[in-house]
């Protein structure tokens, strides 16, 4: 098992976001998290990368608690799971051209020492992968389409092969055409990269292709979890049928 | 417009910057050399501007005068923003109470009218240029202290920030690559007007007999000095009265251009 959480509760002042989760991630596997906005589902996975301390219950990466993590894990921990965020374009720094926001991953801490020259390398082999070519790495991030800020953040996300890598409504800012596009080139990435996913969305449809198990949230609070084609097929809570009907 | 306005701010500094600079190798008479039989000359062949109650050459001493100001306002500035800045990112991004004391220290020396805060660094380091030089770096402090606290907090929940975050960059990295390209135009405006301010506080300062002391040259010394002669002799006063006002203004003038220009700049990045 490579990411999971014990009994996670999050509050923000009288609003209960998450409430009592538990789940598991294994190695190579691709979850996804399905809910209506408010369920907590965004929060489940800030607390889970990291980002968000939660009010009680555990989170573990490779078996040991972030919170307790010593200084060395706890930089394997922030290297190994890695974000893709909905708003591609906000998610890139405004001033820094796209080669300079592909070289930060190599800059972070703890991580050996990479030459410039290496890190060009890596970033032009990773731009092939979502069939991006070089002439995007001189642009700034308004320069950029929707679909190709969201390509250049999954590589940023990828280009230092994470072990998770948690995709926050990441298809969801993008038009019909360029999500189908993103999510081609997600499923293609998972055939060639042992990376476990964690997709967090409303539109359950985004993620039939991409997961092996799907976990529904309503109110903080996890409704239905299985297998992607049991939950799509079969699905046993009201809350789960609704999101599917809503998603056809 | 605004580019008329850039041309003219740059037009009217390179007045006092190049009478300081030049005031580095040649004056028309040292500072300090009086001329008894000449006080109160008048404008002549001999004196360009004229001479004061001791005789001394007024443009060899409004060049000096220049080159204090201009060095006294971008040094002590430079150092108010040093500080200033760091205090600013260590209270925006430090925990609740180390930000909280932070905070209210920043908002303590803010209390104080400029002047009345440098009046009282000057009067416990003692006169003179170094002095004023500090007391006007310490009055630069919480003002750059606040803004930056301020614009990284405006910044600090930004999507790029938190992808930044959950990269895993240092801190340093974060404030130094990720915070700064923002914040800068900003500074950059701020550091702009502040000069100005700057060189009005040390003129206040000489003029109070505080800041500059005689026989060195300042704006605000020689307004002093050319006070007691005003009715008599009125054209003492307009030299280095004048070259105050075009300084300033020039300065002001350069950082409302120098806003405009880099807030729209981050407009198109946006």
């Amino acid at each position: 098992m490579i990411l999971s959480c014990e009994h996670v509760s999050k509050n923000f002042k009288d609003t209960i976001a998450v409430k009592d989760v538990s789940l598991e991630l294994e190695e190579a596997e691709s979850i996804g998290i399905v809910g209506e906005s408010g369920s907590g589902k965004s929060t489940l996975a800030n607390i889970l990368g990291g980002l968000v301390r939660p009010n009680s219950g555990t989170v573990y990466f490779e078996g040991e608690n972030i919170m307790d993590m010593k200084k060395h894990n706890d930089l394997n921990f922030r290297q190994n799971v890695q974000f893709v965020f909905q708003s591609p374009k906000e998610s890139l720094h405004p001033y820094l051209k796209v080669r300079t926001s592909l070289r930060e991953p190599f800059f972070a801490k703890g991580r050996p020492r990479t030459t410039k020259k290496e890190m060009d390398r890596e970033i032009l082999r990773a731009l092939e992968r979502v069939q991006l070519n070089e002439t995007v790495l001189d642009k700034y991030p308004h320069q950029l389409s929707g679909g190709q800020a969201q390509r250049i953040s999954i590589v940023r996300a990828m280009i230092t092969d994470p072990k998770v890598v948690i995709f926050d409504e990441a298809v969801s800012a993008l038009d019909i055409l360029v999500q189908k596009e993103v999510i081609e080139i997600l499923k293609k990435l998972r055939h060639n990269i042992r990376t476990s996913y964690l997709f967090i969305t409303h539109d359950i449809s985004t993620v039939k292709s991409l997961t092996d198990r799907i976990i529904v949230m309503k109110d903080g609070k996890i409704v239905e979890t299985g297998k992607t084609d049991d939950i799509l097929n079969n699905p046993q809570a009201p809350y789960t049928k609704k999101l599917i009907a809503s998603a056809i | 417009m605004r580019k008329y306005v850039f041309i003219l701010s740059v037009i009217l500094l390179l007045i006092p910057l190049s009478l300081g600079i030049v005031s580095f190798f040649y004056t028309p008479y040292p500072i300090t050399e009086m001329d008894i039989d000449n006080r109160f000359s008048g404008i002549s062949k001999a004196h360009l501007l004229g001479t004061d109650q001791f005789g001394r050459d007024l443009l060899s001493r409004l060049m000096v005068a220049s080159r204090y100001a201009l060095l006294l306002g971008t040094v002590s500035v430079t150092l108010g923003l040093c500080a200033g800045a760091f205090i600013g990112v260590i209270s925006a991004l430090s925990n609740k109470w180390i930000s909280m004391i932070f905070l209210r220290f920043i908002d303590g020396m803010l209390a104080f009218p400029g002047i009345v805060l440098a009046m009282m660094f000057v009067v416990v380091f003692g006169d003179g240029l170094y002095s004023t030089l500090i007391a006007i770096a310490i009055f630069m402090i919480p003002i750059f202290a606040r803004l930056t606290y301020s614009l990284i907090k405006e910044q600090q929940h930004a999507l790029y920030i938190v992808a930044a975050k959950s990269m895993g960059l240092s801190t340093p990295r974060i404030v130094w690559r990720h915070y700064l390209p923002v914040i800068l135009p900003r500074l950059v405006t701020q550091f702009s007007a502040s000069i100005g301010s700057a060189i009005l506080i040390e003129s206040a300062l000489s003029y109070l007999g505080l800041g500059v002391v005689p026989p060195n040259a300042s704006f605000g010394l020689m307004l002093k000095e050319a006070q007691s002669f005003m009715l008599s002799y009125p054209y003492l006063i307009l030299p280095s009265g004048i070259l105050l006002v075009i300084t300033v203004l020039g300065l002001n003038l350069m950082g409302d251009t120098l806003n405009d220009r880099l807030m729209k700049l981050g407009d198109t990045h946006d």
